[in-house]
């Protein structure tokens, strides 16, 4: 069913049957990192507010702050995000859940959504979730975590392989997602859908010349390593994920220039910031 | 003329169900993991190391995406190799094999933390004999950090010096040397060929095995065109942990590789295994060197499936299945099941999870369709249960896969909830 058919079909019934419905919500889920403050150091607050105010109660989000540098199902990763929306939709009575994932968090919410019998609290969650909005996820993994992976284990000790990567970075290289996705995850072509929509915003491109505008937008980015990162990725990418990953899994609602002001692109740094009407369009979506 | 609700079509479903024993499994496929025996003793295994103590079920409308067939088995290309140095031998030069113009240098401390500050003022670059300026200004080559890359999302040591070649030519050997480095510090050089015709191939047929299975890989040299046995071959399971490693075989015709998972798995923590193949191969004076990695699901045979299996439709669509559990754990069993329309065409109905933590010894899982879902599809029996799949959550193993499953009422074929029957 299309995005735009399921989007009436919600319309609809708020309208018939609000009065009786309980309280729409918001969650921002962070991507790969160990967040205390994503509100600041993530999202910043002029984009989660700028979102939030199409909310019908403004003071029904939540911005988690979990360690997703953990493998996805890890207590610290999807447990804790688990705990922060169970407790978010019991606190505040959200029962229209609409979550908004960035890169990895797509992951960690996606494990939540696939893997409903591992934690008891997962099925609440799933029941009360409208949709994911899933902003650049890296659903198939990218070959710049396979780069830095490192060593050659017939010359250097065994030890090598854990020497600095984190799990998040590990997990997320190609053939790892090709194993989780194949196993434990579902939305991929070919598997089962997720239990809920997990929408894909693709960004296709990297603006970084400081003669354009368009890179200045969520912070200039120093983009003197674009030229080598670049050499892992398809044409079609953001700076870190190519656009197969990014729409891998569940369904594609946008490339970015389809629907942002001017028809501009969103690197992997912008696609988490208020950047050429990102947060108008995610805000007229709750 | 007696007419019936849906409640008693329901009931005449269940009837239908526990009378002429309906459950059937289809044969198991060649495709299907099995496990046709649990051992006589405790399996080595590790931990379980699940959370949830409670049981938990869940099923939610089938959908399949077929936009693209279902995924077969890992499979893995590369165009980059690493090699391990140290200070003192990158000091004295490296000879790095190239394919083709163009490729990307990255040089690093083994490990994150070891506080060197590599100077680029103590790197001299030569391809083929001739010397290359490392300063952009004298139309060289452009030297990024660490921090450069890092910023980009790619996550290498601050300890990294990185560049690329020139994109024209036909170059075939790099002499990389580097001064400065403690003489024993451990370091990494990643060569990376975006523009090389050559990369390595490993693939699989599977993603998952079983302690004890055997294991095969195709592996391989390519121009995408031609496929060529490397003429050195190097490749090992390793453990998650990395802290284990074992042999693999290559095949007679240099295309495969073979072993066995070992019997006993060691307590190596969370993540996958990983297949690691080092290849090198010659074509005309091109020396092609390819490093190449897969990851695989490998677990302990801590339960199986003793193919006993029950349906009932007192709550909607219940499924039970017999679990022989050898050591105790948290397991689930996942299924998809598909109903009937009144076409009499198989549609996708549900797909549905059940999980418990389960003794040694005899036991049930669960599913179940509940009557809303079930009564919203339309769809009636027989049902079939597809891509049926027992795990070990806690070690987040795949055990057992039944592809074709089970049918469950065959002989009532074209009843649905609200139809009206004569009888």
């Amino acid at each position: 069913m299309s995005r735009f058919i399921r989007t009436g079909i919600a319309l609809l019934a708020l309208l018939t049957f609000g009065s009786v419905w309980s309280a729409t919500g918001v969650a921002f889920v962070h991507g790969t990192g160990k967040q205390t403050d994503a509100l600041n150091d993530y999202w910043t607050s002029s984009m989660v507010n700028s979102v939030r105010q199409g909310l019908p109660n403004s003071a029904n989000y939540i911005v988690i702050n979990c360690d997703f540098e953990q493998y996805m199902w890890d207590s610290q990763a999807a447990g804790c995000l688990a705990g922060q929306l169970y407790n978010f939709i019991n606190s505040r009575g959200i029962s229209d859940l609409v979550v908004l994932t960035h890169s990895n968090g797509g992951n960690v919410m996606r494990w939540i959504l696939s893997n409903p019998t591992w934690d008891s609290r997962y099925p609440t969650i799933i029941n009360n979730t409208r949709w994911v909005n899933a902003l650049a996820p890296s659903s198939l993994g990218t070959p710049l975590a396979d780069a830095v992976m490192q060593g050659n284990i017939f010359e250097a000790s065994l030890g090598w392989l854990l020497g600095y990567q984190n799990d998040a970075v590990r997990m997320q290289q190609v053939s790892w997602m090709q194993n989780y996705n194949a196993n434990w995850l579902y939305g991929t072509a070919g598997r089962p859908s997720l239990p809920t929509g997990f929408w894909n915003v693709v960004g296709t491109d990297v603006v970084s010349g400081f003669w354009s505008s368009n890179a200045y937008c969520g912070g200039y980015q120093y983009q003197v390593g674009l030229e080598i990162t670049q050499n892992w990725l398809d044409s079609c990418s953001d700076g870190f994920l190519n656009c197969s990953s990014q729409n891998g899994a569940g369904s594609l609602w946008f490339y970015d220039h389809w629907r942002t002001s001017s028809g501009r692109k969103l690197s992997h740094h912008q696609s988490r910031r208020n950047c050429f009407n990102l947060d108008v369009i995610l805000r007229n979506d709750l | 003329m007696i007419k019936f609700t849906n409640l008693s079509i329901l009931l005449l479903i269940a009837g239908s169900v526990s009378a002429a024993g309906p459950v059937e499994w289809m044969p198991a496929g060649a495709d299907d993991l099995r496990i046709e025996s649990l051992p006589a003793s405790v399996p080595a295994a590790p931990p379980s190391r699940h959370a949830e103590s409670e049981p938990v079920r869940f099923a939610w409308p089938l959908e399949i995406d077929r936009s693209a067939p279902a995924p077969s088995g890992p499979a893995m290309e590369s165009r980059q190799y690493w090699v391990d140095t140290t200070g003192l031998d990158i000091e004295k030069g490296l000879k790095l094999p190239l394919s083709s113009a163009g490729a990307i240098v990255r040089i690093s401390a083994l490990h994150a933390d070891s506080g060197l500050m590599l100077d680029a003022a103590g790197l001299q670059v030569d391809i083929d004999g001739s010397a290359l300026p490392v300063t952009e200004s004298g139309g060289g080559i452009r030297l990024v950090t660490g921090r450069d890359l890092q910023a980009q999302g790619m996550s290498v040591p601050t300890d990294t010096l990185a560049f690329q070649l020139p994109e024209q030519g036909s170059p075939r050997l790099l002499n990389l040397q580097l001064a400065g480095a403690p003489a024993d510090q451990p370091m990494v050089v990643h060569v990376f060929e975006p523009r090389s015709e050559w990369f390595g191939t490993l693939s699989a047929a599977r993603h998952d095995y079983l302690a004890g299975q055997n294991i095969a890989l195709d592996v391989a040299l390519s121009n995408g065109d031609q496929r060529f046995a490397a003429q050195s071959v190097q490749a090992v399971l390793v453990s998650p942990d990395a802290d284990q490693a074992w042999p693999l075989e290559l095949s007679s015709d240099g295309l495969g590789l073979q072993g066995v998972v070992p019997q006993e798995l060691p307590a190596s923590g969370p993540g996958l295994y990983e297949v690691h193949a080092y290849l090198e191969g010659r074509q005309g004076d091109t020396l092609i060197r390819r490093d190449l990695k897969l990851a695989l699901g490998i677990g302990a045979a801590t339960a199986r499936l003793d193919h006993s299996a029950s349906a009932s439709m007192d709550r909607g669509l219940m499924i039970d299945f017999g679990v022989e559990v050898a050591t105790s754990g948290r397991f689930q069993m996942s299924a998809q099941v598909w109903g009937t329309d009144a076409g009499g065409e198989l549609r996708p109905l549900a797909m549905t999870q059940s999980a418990a933590v389960l003794a040694p010894g005899a036991n049930q899982l669960q599913v179940e369709v509940p009557s809303d879902l079930l009564q919203a599809s339309g769809l009636v029996a027989p049902f079939e249960v597809r891509d049926i799949e027992l795990r070990d959550q806690g070690r987040m193993s795949l055990l057992e896969t039944r592809h074709a499953g089970l049918v469950i009422g065959s002989e009532r074929a074209g009843l649905r909830p609200g139809s009206e029957i004569e009888y």
